[in-house]
């Protein structure tokens, strides 16, 4: 119980830094401590429905930048975790680099799927900052997760 | 997990994505779940937040005005202070009380009805590469898709995606975003076309020879369907003649900053009964 709510206030949390920060995604740095500190089919597979159910509903684009997001950044961290530690710093910031990508990536797959156009110069400068802000987000989120939730034997 | 374990899974996933994907885009099944189930609750998360931030402003407003007040002069600055933020929200009330009380004189062309709404949230997410505003207004509300939204300016977008209570808004300065208009006193059309925020819209197709000049108001044309004819959209501020092209080419500053926008007006088609002249 103590996780769903603890998990409900960090996505308000986010979505209200998402307000002041289009374009950015804070939930994104919460799921991979979910991933890395608990277990997936208690926590971190809600935690991902609502975090898709969440970007792609308050997203202008149809349905799939969430589901392609999450599921890459999934992928990612599982491929990562084979050659780092999966609290190390140096993976973080790989991730972080990788969702920047994947972020314009996906921005210009989809917009283009749908027919459409976009502001590049926009979509760089988020792409950027989301790069930089992951690894930080991450730590901050890392440092205040509460010790209680943690299964890390189990999931390490 | 080994790596085989890992590719299956991938590929077992990229085809569950692709199938969902194809399937959402041949029946909007998925979109319309992401409208009443995301959309919502980023709704639901932003009217507490409103509120928590404006009590919070307004404790901090008063703790900062008693920084340094001295011991004897405390309660006359307090009742001074009090009067003061009392004066500023009446103040805010006027004009918030002017702003609704313009959206009210706005008659809405024969055939439409308008219905107050309130900016909730500019694009969030980032799955927002449109630019967009999210109303409080939605399906249970009556809004559909493709709904205009208007101040008494002029035209600020249309609705793209109706959640239950939240509906989000395409503004007219998306790049996806383009608008039949007319020239109000020369009667010249042409297509408006966002080009990013803050920038001037791009209005395409006007004839070369019509004689328009800058300050020239556009106004919509009601070709496409969407919107009632004879909106204001935007105001000329360019208008360059070029041999090489059949067009002119007009720049025009849109009549709506929707980053200012706090409340607006829904246009909704009047339906008339079945079976009725």
């Amino acid at each position: 119980m103590f996780g769903v709510v603890w998990w409900a206030l960090f996505c308000l949390v986010a979505v209200w830094l998402q307000f002041f920060f289009p374009g950015l995604d804070f939930i994104v740095p919460g799921v991979v401590v979910s991933l890395q500190e608990e277990r997936w089919w208690r926590s971190s597979f809600w935690l991902l429905v609502a975090a898709v159910l969440l970007q792609d509903g308050m997203g202008g684009l149809g349905f799939g930048y969430g589901a392609a997001w999450y599921g890459l950044t999934l992928l990612f961290f599982q491929l990562g975790r084979r050659f780092f530690d999966p609290r190390s710093v140096a993976l973080m910031v790989l991730l972080g680099a990788f969702l920047g990508a994947l972020h314009f990536v996906l921005t210009f797959s989809l917009i283009r799927l749908e027919g459409m156009h976009f502001s590049w110069h926009h979509v760089v400068w988020e792409s950027a900052a989301q790069a930089a802000l992951f690894p930080v987000l991450w730590y901050v989120i890392h440092k205040l997760f509460p010790e209680r939730l943690k299964e890390d034997e189990r999931t390490a | 997990m080994r790596p085989r374990r890992l590719a299956v899974i991938a590929l077992a996933g990229l085809f569950v994505y692709l199938a969902l994907y194809t399937w959402n885009l041949r029946t909007g099944h998925l979109d319309a779940f992401t409208s009443v189930t995301g959309l919502e609750l980023t709704g639901w998360a932003m009217q507490p937040g409103r509120w928590i931030e404006e009590k919070t402003s307004n404790l901090w407003r008063r703790y900062a005005f008693l920084v340094g007040v001295e011991r004897e002069n405390e309660r006359l600055r307090q009742e001074l202070d009090r009067i003061a933020l009392e004066n500023v929200a009446l103040r805010e009330q006027a004009v918030s009380a002017r702003r609704l009380e313009r959206l009210l004189r706005f008659h809405p062309p024969k055939g439409w009805t308008t219905e107050g709404v309130r900016v909730v949230a500019q694009r969030m997410g980032p799955a927002a590469a449109l630019e967009t505003i999210l109303v409080d207004k939605g399906l249970f509300g009556g809004v559909a898709d493709d709904m205009p939204l208007v101040t008494t300016r002029g035209v600020v977008g249309r609705v793209l995606e109706a959640g239950a209570s939240v509906s989000q808004v395409l503004l007219l300065t998306d790049v996806n975003s383009a608008v039949a208009v007319l020239g109000q006193e020369h009667r010249t059309k042409g297509v408006a076309f966002g080009r990013g925020p803050g920038k001037e819209l791009a209005v395409r197709y006007m004839n070369i020879n019509a004689d328009l000049q800058p300050g020239e108001l556009l106004v919509t044309s009601g070709m496409a369907g969407i919107y009632p004819k004879g909106l204001p959209v935007a105001v000329i501020t360019r208008v360059n003649r070029s041999e090489l092209s059949l067009f002119l080419d007009v720049e025009a500053r849109p009549l709506v900053d929707p980053r200012e926008l706090e409340e607006a007006l829904l246009m909704r088609p009047v339906v008339k009964p079945a079976g009725g002249e």
